[in-house]
């Protein structure tokens, strides 16, 4: 007899026949906790694995790589109506030249006054529904950032990761013991270059036997985080007062960084901080 | 449907790389602008300006759909209302936006939104999981034979099925101790 996991699996495969299958419903209509189980399973199945979705989203990941500040977007040219308009004044602004020299060449005496200079036109008017968008009002957004503007702030540089900033200061551990880390203390500040990074403290409540943990640091940066792509992972040596004391020396930029402690075998994270180095 | 809208709607059906290219190069600026009032970064924008894109995705697979406004504004309506959920998550700034961004956001396409909300937490828990489960699982969850992953890995079938049990009890519990879960379902099944 199969578990229920194993039914699971090949109930959302396909791999059972249809009498099982029909049964299995039957069991799903009957148990919501087991209805709700298998549609979690299955859309984690469809969120994680080989999707259209997931290949959009690889797409545009590495088009929106290409783009590190609102400067590197080359807009393409959106023909706004402003633009149009200013076209047919300059060629009417032409034409009108063109007889007010005639003019002037055959009847010096009698030159008409001319209208000139020509006021641009209005703004473009803004999209209502059913207006085609094809060509979109350039909005003072656009304009803005179709300028040349100063490189990024330096604040920009210490934005957080939010995925980690709901995990720093909570309890992540919630059973028997957790890790209490003396240094760095939450949100220190490290001098910028070769600093020989230290971590430290103790391990309060029982650690099961065998267990070993791991540290990884990460910098601010999004697609590193995202690709578990640490810029150092170190391993954490428990001793035998229950304490630890990790050093290293590491070359940092100036930044925000993150401070991850992992648990080999599950993968858990016991422990996450951050500290600024300025 | 307008012939350039029809084309940026299919250019994301079909996950055209120039059209997707030239979604962002025409309307990435503008949803920065809309951002930056509201104190957000580009960075921000271009996350934002991505779950808006894959929301378009399954919202325009969708049989009988139908663009009821310019593309613009569509896709700056959806935009907009994932960055005003944000804020409002974080308990930051209201939203200030131009009247033309404005777009009034129908039922189904506000299911769409929860919808990829969801997706994107389980996203965000599968990353928490050790790297062998994450390994594992991302093979299962590709549909690759168990045995196949189990003879590539190095490891008998048993070892792999339990492996796999545990991985995945791990990540539904991780994803069913989120409070965000609860809300997040509630929302798409209200």
């Amino acid at each position: 007899m199969n578990d229920i996991e194993d039914l699971i699996t090949d109930y959302l495969t396909g791999a059972l026949d249809p009498a099982a299958r029909l049964d299995f419903e039957r069991r799903m209509a009957a148990d919501p906790e087991l209805a709700a189980r298998v549609a979690l399973e299955s859309e984690l199945a469809e969120t994680l694995g080989a999707s259209p979705e997931n290949k959009l989203r690889s797409t545009l990941r590495s088009i929106a790589d290409q783009y590190d500040t609102p400067e590197s977007l080359v807009a393409v040219p959106a023909q706004p109506p402003r633009k149009k308009g200013r076209l047919g004044w300059g060629i009417a602004l032409l034409l009108l030249l063109g007889i007010g020299v005639a003019l002037f060449l055959f009847w010096p005496k009698e030159a008409p006054e001319t209208a000139l200079p020509v006021a641009p036109p209005g703004d473009a008017p803004a999209i209502l529904p059913g207006k085609p968008a094809e060509n979109p009002p350039k909005t003072d957004e656009t304009q803005e950032n179709n300028s040349l503007r100063p490189a990024r702030p330096v604040a920009a540089d210490f934005r957080p990761i939010q995925q980690l900033e709901t995990y720093i200061g909570s309890q992540v551990r919630s059973d028997a013991f957790r890790l209490r880390v003396d240094e760095p203390r939450s949100g220190a500040v490290l001098p910028a270059g070769t600093t020989n990074f230290r971590l430290s403290g103790k391990t309060e409540g029982a650690i099961p036997a065998g267990q070993a943990f791991h540290t990884m640091l990460f910098s601010n940066d999004l697609k590193d985080f995202e690709a578990m792509r640490p810029i150092e992972n170190l391993a954490l040596v428990l001793q035998s007062d229950a304490g630890f004391t990790l050093e290293k020396k590491i070359s940092f930029q100036p930044g925000l960084y993150y401070i991850i402690v992992e648990e080999e075998q599950s993968g858990e994270w016991v422990f996450v901080d951050k500290f600024l180095v300025k | 449907m307008e012939n350039t809208d029809l084309y940026f709607i299919r250019g994301i059906l079909n996950n055209e790389a120039p059209v997707l290219s030239e979604i962002y190069r025409r309307f990435l600026p503008v949803l920065f602008g809309m951002l930056r009032r509201n104190g957000g970064t580009f960075e921000d924008a271009k996350d934002v300006f991505q779950e808006a894109l894959v929301v378009v995705f399954h919202h325009a697979a969708r049989p009988g759909f139908q663009l009821t406004a310019p593309f613009q504004s569509y896709l700056l309506g959806i935009g907009r209302f994932i960055w005003l959920r944000q804020l409002k998550k974080n308990a930051r700034l209201e939203v200030t936006s131009e009247p033309e961004e404005r777009f009034d956001i129908e039922e189904d396409l506000e299911q769409r939104i929860f919808e990829s909300e969801k997706r994107n937490l389980y996203r965000e828990k599968f990353k928490r999981l050790g790297a062998d489960c994450r390994q594992l699982l991302q093979r299962f969850f590709d549909r690759e034979p168990l045995l196949h992953i189990a003879e590539d890995m190095g490891y008998t079938a048993d070892y792999v099925k339990k492996k796999n049990k545990v991985c995945k009890a791990k990540l539904m519990e991780l994803i069913q101790n989120d409070p965000r879960f609860g809300e997040i379902r509630q929302s798409t099944y209200e």
